[in-house]
């Protein structure tokens, strides 16, 4: 088993069409809705069925694309006109194990969400601008996930940030029913409270940072390796040695994972996808749980590959270690951290937002970890990668159900709370069986896909011997059995905390149908799992450069659960399960009078409930130093503005009757002065030449 | 070949006198004033477009015995400041036949692109004299043209300042004279630096001179007085039109300075590398204090005018980055160097192309918030302010974003600091430019009501700025020089 990079085409080996209609069906259907918005059609249907339409198209391509990389072939598609042939930008696609799974989740889901939406967003006021922004963000996503060079990729990447901003405030007339955190809630002084525009805002700006450091990578790369190419920048990494030599390997390799960091709302970028929340809700099932947050996970599976080839010097291998049990560790504080908020949130879809970048952690766990393995257990190191991916693909499903079904619940219940919440089960059968099985899937509890996504990233990050990040992990992963059961208990079962003004009832054919199919898929994903999952592996690893022989695949990619590390996690798990169940179910514990009594654990709700006061920390340091400063500088500007109208005609009219008061009229006064001016002059020459 | 361009920037000289003469002896309202002006900035486009393309395919091209060279580079400039001209021509539309100063405005749009496509183009310090002396009391009397108080103190104040900056470039002439000499130059060459305190004397004076003109920080201190009290449409050409110009003979300056001219022409007169490394580190400093003054200032202003006016100077940071890599690379690397002369001219024309209408914008109404609403009262100009918005943010694939990806590899290669202070720098700016966007589409108390000649320009802007991110890159297939 070694990394050959021998699955990687660097050639073109197909033309551009039909593999760029993935992401030009879309682009057309979203410039389809642009026209008919401008020129006022206003029938919501037709955006909505519009939309559908165009996604639909992009996922029978890319389902073609998956059949013929999971036959064996890799498709590198381009363009016969360079873009830009000074610095030979082309137009390409290229579909690997790796894109062309990408593409069939970032689609399939995106048309699955498509359709519910025109269920959950007939009759809003915006849902012109909802379902142009939603079809720009699929068409933007897709060319991210297929590009074949990292100037395009980065088109898609920067298309789904904007359509991300534009869809977070999509209720920008901000109504108190949109918002994120309770009204009037405050850390320090801080606002936890949030509108739809200003967490727009947040969010591009949290993940503009990262955006301009990938730029700032891409630059540095195309200088070091005179190409953009994705496969060309894998096939030749020579430009790694180079780095490593100069020993800003590390730094360099930070600076352009802070892109994905950010997108993937990594610590410490993680608040902007908290507030995210304020969009409607399929898109938080789209883009901050299914598709865009993968995108930086995407990134560094892409990339993945290309430092694995380069770490067989031992310099580069020293410095891509450090970098990967960095990129590891904010994984997993990212993933704790997540957890633990979760755990006392109140709001149905924050828990779900707490609990995507959690997952998130783990995703970065796993590919980090395969950097690690790869410097001393090369046949470890594919694991990692394969993790990685896995994770992100069972998660993309079983979060994407789940969030589908907070959409309909809030709707129901009239409120974001899930303290006006209770006993949904009664009133929805079908919703709370697809909530459970997508919510056991979270808890990675077998047989269900979750599960063994999960401990994939787990084993690999105990094969790489990083102590603390697995133990994270599987601390992590007791805390998530945990919020997930309390989060489907109260909502779907125990007595609601709050009366509010909910109708409960099952949700409509077109919004139940996405949902209870996700949720279906994520326990047969699971169910076929032992027996597809390795074959599946190969061909994504053999595709990513990464050679393997049948037998070492079975046994690095199947998941015992008799191994000892799954018994401890399943253990921990179960002891989380239980213990949630026998304090909602047995013995009724009241918290809300605990905090009301204990000052200790109100400080320990508070802490976790303002999110370790991160926020507020951002706020006070950050926005409030360049605020001050701006200030500064602007009393500045008013002083020269005085300056102008005050303190330089002052000066002058002063000089002016100085002056005028030296002519006096007399000659022997003009005489001395005269001579007093050449006698200065004379001496200062006489100083000068010496 | 040079024939057609010269004869067309006859014409435009031409035009620039007739109107006076049509608006004395037939009215100086008449429509066929704005249409000669219209007239002059279509020529000025022809022209530009033909030099660009003839630069792309034979390089450099010399006018009047070698006092005029153009290449891809100016010409590209030039092309930029004629489209911006014609949106600030679109934007002001006919309202600047109603001031008394009629039809000053008009008349001398044709000697701004005539001057500059001499400033970029001119290869003899005197000759740079007399194209600064041209544009800059152009550009002055443009600022006191409208009719109202503001506009005419903020002409006061640039006049006053003005006039020193232009007593610093005198001196910087004088000194290249000499410093020209000694190195057995033309009397008039554009001189490389050298190791002498003297050259240390001319750098000074160049980068106070042209620091003022294109708002480098410490000499910027005029732009929010001008740029923030003066009339949007006259501001409009000015910091959108002028300054192109500007920014042009900045980077020529600075190739020459650096001892780019010299090495190109393959006589090895430079004594020292040295002097080039001074100069990008120069550079380098100024770039830093630039971008981070601007956008900080920018971050807590609640006027538009004035928000502009800071990320104009903000964005003139970047392209100074940009201008530390050439000074940088112009002896050592040509390729890298042409990355640098790229990332100038599309920052350039980018900023311009998006400042002008925006500015023109600020003339609509007198509430601070002007911006706001504007998606609710006006689809077009809101959706087309929020593309200029996102394109001076640098978003793919809007024309911004290719100057600065140029930017960020050329400057790569040369410092690692300054990529970082311009990667802070750019996230710090979207703080501004995401709230600006967000103004757009919230709703407005009161709802802007935008002149169909502005929303016209605003729009036609976002058109180019969109068409220009995916064609100029397959078009400048050839490298700037």
């Amino acid at each position: 088993m070694e990394f050959t990079g021998t699955g990687l085409v660097v050639e073109p080996n197909a033309s551009l069409m039909p593999w760029a209609l993935i992401w030009g069906f879309s682009y057309l259907g979203a410039a389809v809705l642009a026209i008919l918005y401008f020129i006022g059609v206003k029938n919501e249907k037709i955006y909505g069925w519009g939309s559908v339409a165009s996604i639909a198209l992009s996922t029978i391509v890319s389902f073609m694309a998956l059949g013929k990389v999971l036959g064996g072939e890799v498709i590198y598609a381009a363009s016969s006109v360079t873009w830009v042939p000074w610095i030979n930008i082309g137009i390409g696609v290229y579909l690997d194990g790796l894109g062309a799974i990408m593409a069939v989740i970032v689609s399939f889901l995106s048309l699955l969400i498509a359709i519910y939406s025109t269920e959950y967003m007939k009759g809003d006021w915006g849902v012109q601008r909802y379902f142009f922004f939603f079809t720009f963000f699929v068409a933007s996503m897709l060319l991210l996930v297929t590009a074949d060079n990292l100037v395009l990729m980065f088109i898609g990447w920067e298309g789904t940030g904007i359509a991300s901003y534009a869809l977070i405030g999509h209720w920008y007339t901000d109504e108190e029913e949109y918002w994120v955190g309770i009204p009037g809630r405050k850390a320090f002084g801080t606002p936890m409270y949030f509108e739809p525009s200003h967490s727009g805002v947040r969010a591009l700006m949290f993940t503009r940072v990262g955006d301009v450091g990938l730029l700032i990578g891409m630059a540095a790369l195309y200088l070091l390796t005179g190409t953009f190419s994705i496969p060309e920048l894998a096939a030749d990494t020579g430009w790694l040695a180079t780095l490593a030599s100069k020993g800003v390997l590390t730094a360099l390799l930070l600076v352009f994972t802070l892109g994905a960091l950010a997108k993937s709302a990594q610590f410490p970028f993680q608040e902007w996808l908290v507030t995210a929340m304020t969009g409607p809700t399929p898109v938080s099932a789209l883009i901050h749980a299914a598709t865009m947050v993968k995108a930086g996970v995407y990134f560094m599976l892409r990339m993945a590959p290309v430092f694995l080839l380069g770490a067989s010097l031992p310099l580069v291998a020293s410095q891509l270690q450090t970098y990967f049990v960095i990129i590891a560790g904010l994984g997993a504080i990212t993933a704790f951290m997540m957890a633990t908020m979760a755990l006392v949130s109140n709001e149905l879809k924050l828990i779900l937002a707490y609990s995507t970048a959690s997952q998130l952690g783990y995703m970065f766990i796993g590919v980090a970890a395969a950097g690690v393995l790869v410097s001393h257990a090369h046949e470890a190191a594919a694991l990692g990668v394969v993790a990685g991916l896995s994770h992100l693909m069972s998660h993309a499903i079983f979060k994407a159900a789940l969030f589908l079904i907070a959409g309909w619940l809030i709707h129901a219940a009239h409120s974001r709370f899930i303290d006006y919440m209770g006993e949904y089960a009664k009133y929805m059968k079908v919703t709370a069986i697809a909530m459970w099985l997508a919510g056991l899937s979270l808890m990675a509890i077998p047989p269900l896909s979750g599960f063994f996504s999960k401990e994939l990233t787990l084993k690999a990050a105990e094969e790489a011997h990083l102590v603390w990040v697995y133990a994270l992990g599987v601390i992590t992963a007791g805390l998530t059995a945990a919020y997930t059961l309390r989060m489907i208990l109260r909502v779907m079962h125990l007595p609601p905390k709050k009366e509010g003004h909910g109708h409960p009832h099952e949700a409509p054919i077109l919004m139940l149908a996405p949902y209870t199919f996700l949720a279906i898929l994520a326990l047969v994903m699971g169910l076929v799992w032992t027996w597809v999952y390795p074959e599946l592996a190969k061909g994504i690893s053999e595709t990513l450069g990464i050679a393997l022989a049948v037998d070492a695949v079975k046994e690095l990619y199947q998941v015992s659960i008799a191994a000892t590390g799954t018994i401890m996690t399943l253990g921990w798990v179960a002891v989380n399960f239980i213990a949630v169940a026998a304090i909602y179910l047995a013995l009724k514990v009241d918290f809300d009078s605990i905090l009301e009594k204990n000052t200790i654990a109100r400080a320990i709700h508070d802490f976790l409930f303002d999110r370790w006061y991160i926020n507020a920390l951002i706020y006070i340091v950050i926005v409030g130093g360049f605020a001050g400063l701006s200030m500064i500088l602007a009393g500045i500007d008013h002083v020269i503005d005085l300056a102008y109208h005050a303190a330089i005609p002052a000066v002058f009219a002063l000089g002016a009757a100085g002056l005028r008061a030296l002519h006096r009229g007399k000659t022997d006064y003009y005489l001395m002065l005269y001579m007093y001016f050449v006698s200065i002059i004379l001496l200062v020459l006489y100083i000068i030449w010496g | 070949m040079n024939d057609p361009v010269l004869i067309i920037n006859y014409a435009i000289v031409a035009i620039g006198l007739i109107i006076p003469v049509i608006a004395v002896y037939k009215s100086r309202v008449s429509k066929l004033i704005p249409t000669l002006a219209w007239l002059s900035v279509l020529l000025s486009a022809i022209g530009s477009t033909i030099l660009l393309y003839n630069t792309m395919i034979k390089g450099p091209i010399q006018f009047y015995n070698g006092l005029l060279v153009h290449d891809s580079f100016t010409a590209f400039i030039w092309l930029g400041a004629s489209l911006t001209a014609a949106l600030s021509l679109l934007a002001a539309g006919e309202d600047p036949l109603i001031w008394e100063s009629s039809p000053g405005y008009y008349s001398l749009l044709p000697f701004v692109l005539f001057g500059i496509f001499i400033i970029t183009g001119a290869n003899d310090a005197l000759l740079i004299l007399a194209a600064w002396l041209l544009v800059s009391v152009i550009s002055y009397v443009y600022i006191a043209l409208p009719p109202e108080k503001n506009s005419r103190a903020a002409a006061i104040r640039y006049i006053m300042i003005g006039a020193v900056a232009t007593l610093f470039l005198a001196v910087w002439i004088a000194i290249d004279t000499a410093l020209a000499s000694q190195q057995g130059l033309g009397s008039f060459s554009l001189a490389p630096l050298t190791l002498d305190k003297i050259s240390g004397l001319a750098l000074a004076t160049v980068i106070a001179a042209l620091g003022f003109k294109t708002g480098i920080a410490p000499f910027h201190w005029w732009v929010p007085s001008v740029y923030g009290r003066a009339d949007g449409r006259v501001v409009s050409v000015v910091a959108g039109v002028i300054k192109l110009g500007f920014i042009g003979l900045l980077a020529k300056i600075t190739y020459a300075l650096a001892g780019g001219t010299v090495v190109s022409m393959g006589t090895p007169i430079l004594q020292s590398l040295q002097p080039a490394t001074t100069l990008a580190y120069v550079f380098g400093i100024l770039a830093v204090a630039t971008m981070t003054y601007g956008n900080i200032a920018a971050l807590t202003t609640k006027d538009l005018r004035a928000l502009l006016s800071y990320s104009s100077i903000a964005q003139i940071g970047y392209i100074l980055a940009a201008l530390a890599a050439l000074a940088y690379f112009s002896p050592r690397d040509s390729t890298l160097a042409n990355y640098a002369f790229a990332a100038i001219a599309l920052q350039a024309v980018a900023y311009g192309l998006a400042k002008a209408p925006l500015f023109s914008l600020t003339s609509v109404e007198t509430s601070q918030d002007r911006l706001r609403g504007l998606l609710s009262s006006n689809k077009i100009a809101g959706a087309a302010a929020g593309v200029l918005l996102f394109s001076l943010l640098g978003m793919p694939p809007m024309l911004g974003f290719w100057g600065k990806l140029y930017m960020f590899i050329a400057v790569a290669g040369f410092s690692i600091l300054l990529v970082v202070a311009a990667m802070i720098n750019s996230a710090i700016s979207s703080a501004y430019y995401v709230k600006m966007a967000r103004d757009i589409v919230s709703e407005g108390e009161n709802e802007t009501q935008v002149p169909k000649h502005i929303e016209a320009a605003v729009m036609l802007s976002a058109i180019i700025i969109l068409a220009f991110g995916f064609i100029a890159p397959l078009i400048f297939s050839i490298p700037f020089s």
